[in-house]
């Protein structure tokens, strides 16, 4: 068998199975026109070895007129698919130009079939045996056909539109692709052409060998498109591996959800679908299985918090940051929880609804210990209060002890008067009048007694500071002069109002001087001095209370802790509580050394907003 | 007596002050108030004869620091404490000072009566007591000097020959110097010289 025969066919099948290979990928994807386009290139390749194998093996003119007429056909498809292939494999490529480059090509086809020989031969004179590369081939000299212009200048145009869908391709980034495609195409597009020019215009002595050239150009398609192949796996692999990590992540997320008794849970922007862990669903009281939309949730939501819901997530489309919102459900039962809901919204690309996407956790018993703990604190400041009140018990037995004492004397110096012949009648009724007042003042003590020891609900009103301070002041009056202590007081005139709960705040003043009569008690008598101030200061009433005794120690913060105490038997609850208190009214209490050897302590209210 | 016994009430509530004051006055005592312990100190002079009544706490002197002040210048103003509390170790302080009563609001009218006229009794007590005694000093003050060592010796409880040998003059002027000193002295007996002597605070020869 001839060398020629052998190489020629070699190249063909080559050609074959790689058109078999792309045109079975295209059969199975549809969309892989590219694919077809190889293919299609690949079978014309393959045709044209054919042919040129029959014109290279031609013994005559006939014969190697007939092969180089139907080497057209095969050359048409293969310009045809390659216009198609630069389109679908590199995306870009001028549209009439590609046109161009087809119509011309089809074109040619007409003078192939109807002048001359064929399109590049008018007539061939002769045929002959020559030898190249060791190869021995047929070689024709003949008149060429001028419409062979046709089919060149449809060449000329192909490089053209190549180098132009190479370089926008390029431009896009592809840049490897058109590199590849743009260049070798056109290298071998270029050359396989050139040398059939020469071969036609009897510039050299070779004959037509254009399918080495073309075989060259499928070998870099055919990587190419094996290279896809192989990105196109890999990326199928790292897909995987990608999908298993979301999976476990996924599951690590739920796990941890449930773990925290939280409920994962995201409504669909446009429909309000709504997807949520189990987890979720049970918090909301819902069954697993039915499809819930935003309406299902807002049903089982009270209907007192209901449109507090809603508006929160509507507003949420529009904040950038995480929401949250308390509210309750009632469960199929008619019991009501309490869940906490944080949720931000998630917009995809475009400007439609976000979804919402959040957590919910039921805080149920969370609630349920806070109202404890505030119950409890509450009794606590009463149990404080009566303990302050106990301190003063002599105090306050005193306070009650006069007008009782004052009473007695007066009536019983009545009882005398109206034994006497002429009882002046004008004292007896002055008499009378003081017992009434004096009853009176008792009531009153009583009365702010009483006050003191309830347990107090919280009552704001306006409040006069100066006015607390000689309360408290009078209260404590019989105490401080027992225990020898002289008070300093030196109030600012026309302070404003200080919005507040009376008890209480009485109860920290108490407290305060009780402390500071406390500290002096071990000064020598006449040396006990207490000095209370009131002024305003930037947009607070301020108080202080200063003594000159024993002082407080380094870190005077620490007298404020629950539990410190310097008293036998104390119970250390009176400074905490009162920061409590005064915390509660939106003040500040703080102590300090002062000069005097002792301790101040002062206290800073606001002052009372005025309502319209 | 220069005047007739008063009470003085000090307390600082006036509600109480008056009706203290109607009650005793009801009664038939004679009463000055004042409001403060330095009110009554201002106008207190020391010969004055009655009694105190007295309220224990009070802002500036309290009661206690009162009846200190009025002992340290040798007053002899009895005190009936009157206290709304009823705190034992100030009762106690009161009644070592000499307190005459300690009594707790609110008080009974019978109770502060009787303490009151205990209290004035003692007032007159020492009244009289302080006006003998004047007498006596007077009368001491009218001796000579000769008269006055043998004074001294004789309550000493010498015989007239040993109180001649001491004072170096005869046992006959000594009798003389003695009959002299008891008129004058206005006793009639030797315990009562000694009693008299006493109470003057004039010490016995030798001692």
């Amino acid at each position: 068998m001839n060398s020629v025969t052998i190489i020629w066919s070699m190249m063909a099948s080559a050609c074959l199975v790689l058109a078999l290979v792309h045109g079975f990928v295209w059969f199975r994807r549809h969309e892989a026109v590219a694919n077809l386009m190889f293919s299609l290139v690949a079978a014309s390749t393959a045709g044209m070895s054919m042919m040129e194998l029959w014109m290279l093996q031609a013994n005559t003119v006939e014969e190697y007129g007939n092969a180089s007429r139907w080497l057209h056909v095969p050359v048409w498809v293969l310009v045809v698919s390659l216009v198609g292939f630069v389109r679908s494999y590199l995306g870009t490529g001028g549209a009439w130009l590609g046109w161009a480059v087809c119509g011309l090509r089809t074109l040619s086809l007409v003078p192939n079939f109807l002048t001359g020989v064929s399109l590049n031969y008018q007539e061939i004179t002769a045929v002959e045996k020559v030898r190249v590369f060791g190869l021995e081939v047929t070689r024709a000299t003949g008149v060429p056909n001028p419409w062979m212009l046709l089919g060149q200048v449809s060449l000329v145009l192909l490089v053209v539109f190549v180098i132009n869908a190479s370089w926008k391709a390029w431009g896009g980034g592809a840049w490897r692709r058109a590199g590849a495609v743009g260049i070798s195409l056109v290298a071998f597009v270029v050359a396989g052409t050139a040398q059939a020019v020469l071969v036609f215009w009897e510039l050299t002595k070779m004959p037509l060998l254009v399918s080495p050239f073309f075989m060259g150009l499928m070998l870099v398609m055919a990587v190419e498109l094996g290279v896809d192949v192989l990105r196109a796996e890999r990326l199928a692999r790292d897909l995987r591996g990608k999908d298993a990590e979301l999976r476990d992540s996924q599951e690590r997320l739920r796990l941890a959800a449930d773990a925290a008794n939280a409920g994962l849970w995201s409504l669909q922007g446009e429909n309000g679908l709504v997807w949520a862990t189990p987890k979720a669903l049970e918090i909301f009281g819902l069954r697993p299985g039915p499809r819930y939309y935003l309406a299902d949730l807002l049903r089982v939501i009270h209907p007192e918090d209901r449109e507090r819901v809603e508006e929160m997530a509507l507003k949420a489309q529009e904040a950038r940051e995480v929401l949250r919102i308390e509210y309750r459900v009632v469960l199929a039962d008619g019991r009501e929880r309490w869940l906490t809901s944080w949720g931000r919204v998630w917009r995809r690309e475009g400007n439609g609804a976000g979804d919402l996407m959040g957590v919910t956790v039921d805080v149920t018993e969370r609630r349920a210990l806070e109202d404890e703990m505030n119950r409890q604190r509450t009794e606590l400041a009463h149990l404080s209060r009566v303990a302050a009140l106990s301190e003063l018990s002599g105090s306050l037995a005193h306070e009650l002890n006069q007008p009782l004492a004052i009473i007695l004397s007066n009536a019983q110096a009545g009882q005398r008067m109206l034994s006497q012949e002429s009882p002046d009648l004008i004292e007896l009724r002055e008499i009378i009048a003081d017992i009434i007042s004096e009853d009176r003042r008792a009531g009153e003590v009583i009365r702010r007694l009483r006050a003191m020891l309830k347990r107090g609900e919280a009552n704001r009103m306006p409040i006069a500071v100066n006015e607390l301070i000689q309360e408290v002041l009078q209260l404590t009056r019989s105490d401080l002069i027992g225990r020898g202590v002289s008070v300093r007081r030196e109030l600012a005139p026309e302070l404003p109002l200080i919005s507040g709960d009376r008890i209480p705040l009485e109860q920290v003043l108490l407290n305060l001087i009780i402390n500071a009569c406390d500290a002096v008690s071990g000064n020598g008598v006449g040396d006990r001095i207490v000095g209370i101030r009131s002024r305003l200061e930037g947009g607070a009433v301020h108080i202080a209370v200063e003594d000159n005794g024993c002082g407080l120690p380094e870190d005077a913060e620490a007298v404020f802790a629950a539990f410190y105490t310097t008293k036998p038997g104390g119970l250390g609850m009176g400074l905490s509580i009162c920061r409590t208190i005064v915390g509660a009214h939106g003040g500040r209490i703080w102590g300090e050394k002062n000069g005097k050897g002792g301790a101040t302590f002062h206290l800073s209210l606001p002052v009372a907003e005025k309502t319209a | 007596m220069n005047s007739p016994a008063r009470v003085f009430i000090v307390d600082d509530d006036p509600g109480m002050l008056k009706s203290l004051e109607r009650l005793l006055r009801a009664e038939g005592f004679a009463v000055s108030t004042f409001a403060t312990a330095k009110d009554f100190l201002e106008t207190y002079r020391s010969r004055d004869v009655g009694c105190l009544v007295l309220d224990v706490s009070m802002p500036g002197i309290t009661g206690i620091e009162l009846q200190e002040q009025l002992a340290r210048s040798g007053g002899s103003l009895p005190i009936v404490f009157l206290t709304g509390h009823g705190d034992i170790p100030m009762s106690v302080r009161a009644m070592k000072g000499g307190a005459v009563d300690f009594l707790t609001k609110p008080v009974e009218d019978g109770d502060l009566f009787r303490a009151i006229r205990t209290a004035l009794r003692k007032a007159a007590e020492g009244h009289a007591e302080a006006c003998r005694r004047e007498v006596l000093r007077q009368r001491l003050s009218e001796l000579t000097p000769r008269e006055l060592e043998v004074l001294k010796q004789v309550i000493a409880g010498k015989l007239n020959k040993q109180i001649a040998a001491e004072l170096g003059t005869g046992e006959q002027n000594i009798k003389i110097h003695r009959g002299r000193v008891m008129k004058k002295m206005g006793v009639e007996s030797l315990p009562e010289l000694v009693r008299a002597a006493e109470s003057l605070g004039v010490p016995p020869a030798g001692f």
